[in-house]
């Protein structure tokens, strides 16, 4: 039994314009203490996929099919009641902006204990107590939990909102781009605290971001989404030594290196789907170089290779570099 | 020739007030010299509130400094008025970050385009048309005419900043401020626009400040790269100096926290 899976899961919004098929099939298995990159563009259903796993989708999200397994447990049989208790506890997530995750109008460490006594059978002291603990572990002087988040700086925030998250020792937790909204410096002394955290803690891990190099600096495994699915995923360092997915080739080719001249960097021509109405076949085809009759009519599934998984029926005669 | 030139500019802003006492004041750009060469794309690089887009604003007086000399084409234009002011602004241009934000919702694609001809009273009629279609393609918005009628929300966000483009393009300017133009955009358009603003400067022989907090974009697009920190610039020099041989420690910082792919950097 794995740790976390999720099987087959298929989810979409009802829209006054019809369904938004944000999630269309997606597989995953993850190991206890592994820490998964999820990589993709906006609106490729990454922070969907996260959303459901926690089931914090707003109503008019439906999941149609699949399973979320944790401990072998099915999330989506859960009761209203029984998720409660999951949240915070067991998983836990971090979101992007950290000044909607956070009451303006109470003090940051009075949340964060009236979290940790929702959930743990422990007194407002201990609580308290664990508060400061949590506050140095994050890199925050525990002398500004008495503070309002207006009073902290941005990155000061992010932090509170990760203490937050690591309130009741999650095993599992989602960061859906945890530092996008703050500058490289804050970013990397984030990564680094959640990374070392991480270990300490034995926590797993799911990392959800646009950046590329952020996954290959943190995770050990890597899963490209595009269009409601996951397009190829394996250990970080085979991904990008071998991408496989001519998107995840493209996206790799657009990234301006730092400290190498390139010549000119190629583009993805054209845009990201519609998930209102996906193509036919495979949902990268219309951007594709390499794609052919079967790519407009036929979905290709997601197939071991080279001991990752692909979906594109060409991946063994697609190049690379 | 230097196209611009700035000596000691400062801009002090007005914070609040306590209840008791003075007023606040914050520095946003703190004594700042430089030059930008003609058909130079000249960066300036700094975390969010280090002064560059005060900076950037500054350039084209859509701010006024409150101290020191802003010299374009060898004219102070820190003292402009009137006509000669309105003959400067036709001559500079803004790129602005959120295509969402810069771009009027009410605003047909052609609107929008065609907006600054008529504020600046540059051209009307056929000649307005053409010009409108002629800068659409400049930016590989085809075919034109069948996106003239369009609003913003009928376009992707990539679409969206080629048409912002396009509007900052149409007057001729030959000088340029852009302010984070992709940072809001997805990865795989990012190099498209970048691309796209290289060929650009080509063609229309531009003259560029390229502002960005991205260090790696910043060494594709510029020639020169400023450093901001705290209103100041810290260091300057050509791309590959500031990247490779950094020698102030706040640039260091800054390039040993910019996250690496680590499979393709060399080790």
């Amino acid at each position: 039994m794995s740790f976390f899976e999720i099987q087959g899961l298929r989810m979409h919004y009802a829209t006054s314009r019809g369904r938004v098929k944000a999630i269309r099939g997606v597989d995953l298995k993850m190991d206890k203490g592994q820490a998964l990159g999820l990589a993709g563009e906006s609106g490729c259903g990454k922070t969907s996929l996260g959303l459901s796993i926690l089931r914090l989708l707003p109503n008019n999200a439906h999941i149609t099919r699949g399973r979320i397994l944790f401990h072998g447990e099915d999330l989506l049989r859960k009761s209203e009641e029984e998720m409660r208790r999951i949240r915070w506890k067991y998983i836990s997530m971090v979101f992007q902006s950290a000044m909607n995750a956070l009451n303006p109008v109470y003090r940051v460490g009075d949340q964060i204990v009236e979290a940790i006594l929702a959930h743990e059978d422990i007194t407002k002291d201990e609580a308290k107590e664990r508060v400061s603990e949590l506050f140095s572990l994050v890199g925050l002087d525990p002398g500004r939990a008495g503070q309002y988040p207006h009073e902290y700086s941005g990155g000061m925030r992010q932090r509170a909102v990760i203490a937050m998250a690591l309130a009741c020792h999650p095993e599992l937790l989602i960061a859906d781009e945890p530092t996008t909204a703050l500058d490289v410096i804050h970013q990397k002394q984030i990564i680094e605290k959640m990374d070392e955290l991480r270990e300490k803690l034995g926590m797993t891990m799911i990392y959800i971001t646009h950046d590329i190099a952020i996954i290959s600096e943190t995770c050990d495994v890597m899963a490209v989404m595009y269009g409601g699915k996951i397009v190829e995923s394996s250990k970080v360092r085979d991904l990008l030594r071998r991408p496989m997915h001519p998107y995840t080739q493209g996206l790799i080719r657009s990234i301006p290196p730092l400290h190498d001249s390139v010549g000119r960097l190629t583009s993805i021509e054209g845009e990201p789907p519609s998930l209102l109405s996906p193509p036919r076949g495979c949902s990268f085809n219309p951007r594709c170089a390499y794609s052919r009759d079967i790519c407009r009519t036929s979905e290709p599934p997601l197939r071991q290779l080279n001991g990752g998984l692909v979906a594109c029926h060409f991946a063994e005669e697609i190049p690379w570099p | 020739m230097a196209l611009i030139t700035t000596e000691n500019l400062r801009k002090v802003f007005p914070v609040r007030k306590r209840l008791f006492g003075g007023q606040e004041y914050v520095t946003a750009v703190d004594d700042v010299s430089f030059k930008i060469h003609r058909r130079e794309v000249f960066g300036l690089v700094g975390e969010s509130g280090s002064g560059k887009t005060t900076c950037g604003r500054l350039l084209l007086r859509l701010l006024e400094p409150t101290s020191g000399s802003i010299y374009y084409d060898g004219v102070d234009i820190t003292k402009l008025t009137g006509r000669e002011l309105l003959s400067f602004r036709r001559r500079v241009q803004m790129i602005f970050q959120n295509p969402y934000e810069s771009l009027n919702p009410r605003f047909t694609v052609y609107d929008s385009v065609a907006e600054p001809l008529i504020i600046q009273r540059i051209a009307d009629g056929e000649e307005r048309r053409r010009r409108v279609i002629e800068a659409l393609e400049r930016v590989r918005l085809t075919p034109a005419e069948s996106l003239l009628r369009r609003y913003p929300h009928e376009l992707s966000g990539g679409q969206r900043q080629r048409v912002a483009i396009a509007r900052a393009l149409v007057t001729e300017p030959d000088f340029v401020v852009a302010d984070e133009p992709v940072s809001m955009l997805d990865v795989s358009i990012r190099a498209g626009i970048l691309n796209l603003m290289l060929d650009l400067r080509d063609d229309l022989d531009l003259t560029m400040l390229f502002i960005t907090h991205d260090l790696a974009v910043a060494r594709y697009m510029c020639d020169r790269i400023a450093v901001m920190h705290k209103g100041r610039i810290v260091e300057l020099g050509s791309k590959e100096d500031v990247i490779e041989n950094p020698q102030h420690p706040y640039t260091r910082a800054l390039l040993s926290s910019v996250p690496r792919l680590h499979s393709l950097s060399k080790t």
